[in-house]
C-alpha cells in the first residue's frame, strides 16, 4: 500500500529520472488520495494520452527497479485479453497500471480532458512530471468497468462523501463511449448503478436513459 | 505548558482573545507562542490589519502548497477563485506562474497575473521559460502592459531587446474575441503585434 505523501514523493523521484517532460493522468485509487477519499492505495492508476509518454515514464521506473508483471488474477479473463490492457509495474508492494489512450475499451474523452479536477507538477532540475487528477465522477465511472477486488467498495466511497455528484455527467459519457463502440460501457455502468441503489438514491431517469442508449444501439 | 499539549487545546480556529482567555497567559506570551509555532508550520493566519485576526491552529504541521493560483493570490489585488487545484512540488516561482497562467487562456487568471511582473527575481529565467514555449513576444507586450498601471521590477534591456527581436509579422491574439480599446495598450499592441485584451475598464480595475 502506499500513502498520499508516500507517492508525492514516488512521484518527485521520477521526475528526477525521467529524460523528458511528461504528462500523465491519475484516476482510480491513487486519484482518490488527492481528493481525500482514502489515505493509502494498492495500485497507482496511469492513463497517458500518447505511447511516448508512456516510454519515458516506464524507463524511470524500470530504472527504479519496477519490473514488469503479468494481469492474470487482477482483472477478469474478458478484460486480460482485451487489446487496450495495461501494462503492469510493480517492486512488490504499490503497483503502477499504466494505460495509452484508453482504459481498456473505454477511449479517455474530451470530456475527461475539460473535467479534470487537479494539477500535480513534480519538478525537478530538468524536468516536469505533470500529473492530472480526472473528476470524481470520471473516476466513479472508470472503476465500474475495471472491475478489480475493491473496485466497488471504492466507488461506494465516493457516492457517500461526495452529496452533489453530476450523475447526468456519468451518464452521458457512458452513452458517450457507447457510440464510440465500447458496448461494455453501459452496460457496467448499468450494473454498478444496479448494486448502488441499494445505499442511495438513483433517480429511474438514469436507468431509462441507459437502457434507450442500449436499444437505439440495437 | 508545552507544545503538543498547546496544540491540542488550541486546535481549531482561534483569536488572540479567546487563546488569552482559555489559557490564563498575558496577550505577549500568546503572541510569542503563536510566532513560534507559525514558523513551525503549525498556523495558518487570516485577516489582520482592520479585521480580527483569525488564527487557523493545527495538532499537524499545515502544508504550504506551492501553485499557480496561490502565488497570483499571494500578489494579485484581483483575487481568484481556481478552477482546478494545483499544487507543485519542486522550485516554481513568478516566473513560471506567469507563463502557466498565460497557457490557460483564461482572462481573470491573465489579468490577476500582471502583478507577477512586480515580484519577477530571475529575468532570465523568465526568458528561457518563455522561449520554450514560444511566448516571447507575448511576456514583453504584457510586461508593458503591466507598467502601465502597475508598479513592476524593471526588465534588463538586453532581455527586453531579445523579446522584442522574435515579433512575429502577423498579430498575435492571446484571447480570442477580446481587444483593447486603450490607446496606451494599442501602441503597445503595434509595437508587439500581440492583441491585448484588457479594455479601459479592465485597467481602471486594477489601479
Amino acid at each position: 500500500m502506499i500513502t498520499k505523501d508516500d507517492q508525492d514523493a514516488l512521484f518527485q523521484l521520477i521526475a528526477r529520472n525521467l529524460k523528458k517532460d511528461v504528462q500523465c493522468y491519475a484516476f482510480g485509487g491513487n486519484a482518490m488520495m488527492y481528493y481525500g477519499y482514502k489515505a493509502a492505495t494498492k495500485d497507482i492508476d496511469i492513463l497517458f494520452e500518447n505511447i511516448q509518454d508512456k516510454k519515458i515514464f516506464v524507463d524511470a521506473i524500470t530504472s527504479l527497479n519496477y519490473q514488469k508483471m503479468s494481469l492474470k488474477t487482477i482483472y477478469p479473463e474478458r478484460l486480460e485479453k482485451d487489446p487496450k490492457k495495461p501494462e503492469m509495474y510493480t517492486r512488490g508492494d504499490e503497483r503502477f497500471d499504466l494505460f495509452v489512450g484508453n482504459v481498456f475499451r473505454t477511449v479517455f474523452s474530451n470530456g475527461m480532458k475539460e473535467r479534470v479536477w487537479g494539477r500535480y507538477d513534480f519538478k525537478s532540475e530538468k524536468y516536469t512530471l505533470t500529473v492530472y487528477v480526472l473528476g470524481k465522477e470520471d473516476i466513479l465511472f472508470l472503476k465500474g468497468i475495471t472491475h478489480r477486488d475493491k473496485d466497488f467498495e471504492d466507488i461506494k466511497i465516493i457516492v457517500e462523501k461526495e452529496k452533489k455528484l453530476n450523475w447526468e455527467a456519468i451518464i452521458d459519457e457512458a452513452i458517450y463511449q457507447h457510440t464510440q463502440g465500447n458496448d461494455w460501457a453501459v452496460l457496467d455502468l448499468e450494473e454498478t448503478l444496479e448494486n448502488l441503489k441499494k445505499n442511495t438514491f438513483l433517480k429511474k431517469e438514469y436507468f431509462d436513459r441507459l437502457y434507450s442508449a442500449l436499444k437505439k444501439k440495437n | 505548558m508545552n507544545k503538543e499539549e498547546f496544540l491540542r487545546k488550541a486546535e481549531g480556529l482561534q483569536t488572540l482573545d479567546t487563546l488569552v482567555e482559555d489559557f490564563h497567559l498575558r496577550r505577549g506570551s500568546v503572541l510569542n507562542t503563536l510566532s513560534k509555532l507559525k514558523k513551525e508550520g503549525y498556523i495558518q493566519t487570516m485577516g489582520g490589519g482592520k479585521q480580527k485576526r483569525i488564527y487557523k491552529i493545527s495538532q499537524k504541521v499545515i502544508p504550504q502548497e506551492n501553485g499557480m493560483f496561490t502565488l497570483i493570490n499571494h500578489y494579485s489585488k484581483i483575487k481568484l477563485r481556481p478552477s482546478f487545484v494545483h499544487v507543485v512540488h519542486g522550485k516554481y516561482g513568478p516566473e513560471n506562474a506567469l507563463i502557466d497562467a498565460l497557457q490557460e487562456k483564461d482572462f481573470r487568471l491573465l489579468q490577476s497575473s500582471l502583478w507577477l511582473f512586480g515580484h519577477i527575481t530571475n529575468w532570465k529565467r523568465l526568458h528561457a521559460l518563455a522561449k520554450e514555449k514560444h511566448f516571447e513576444p507575448v511576456i514583453g507586450a504584457l510586461y508593458d502592459t503591466a507598467r502601465v498601471v502597475l508598479r513592476t521590477r524593471r526588465m534588463p534591456e538586453n532581455i527586453y531587446n531579445s523579446l522584442l527581436r522574435k515579433k512575429k509579422k502577423k498579430y498575435i491574439v492571446i484571447l480570442p474575441h477580446l481587444q483593447t480599446n486603450d490607446e496606451r495598450l494599442l501602441k503597445i499592441q503595434k509595437k508587439w503585434h500581440v492583441i491585448i485584451p484588457l479594455a479601459k475598464a479592465d485597467l481602471e480595475d486594477m489601479q
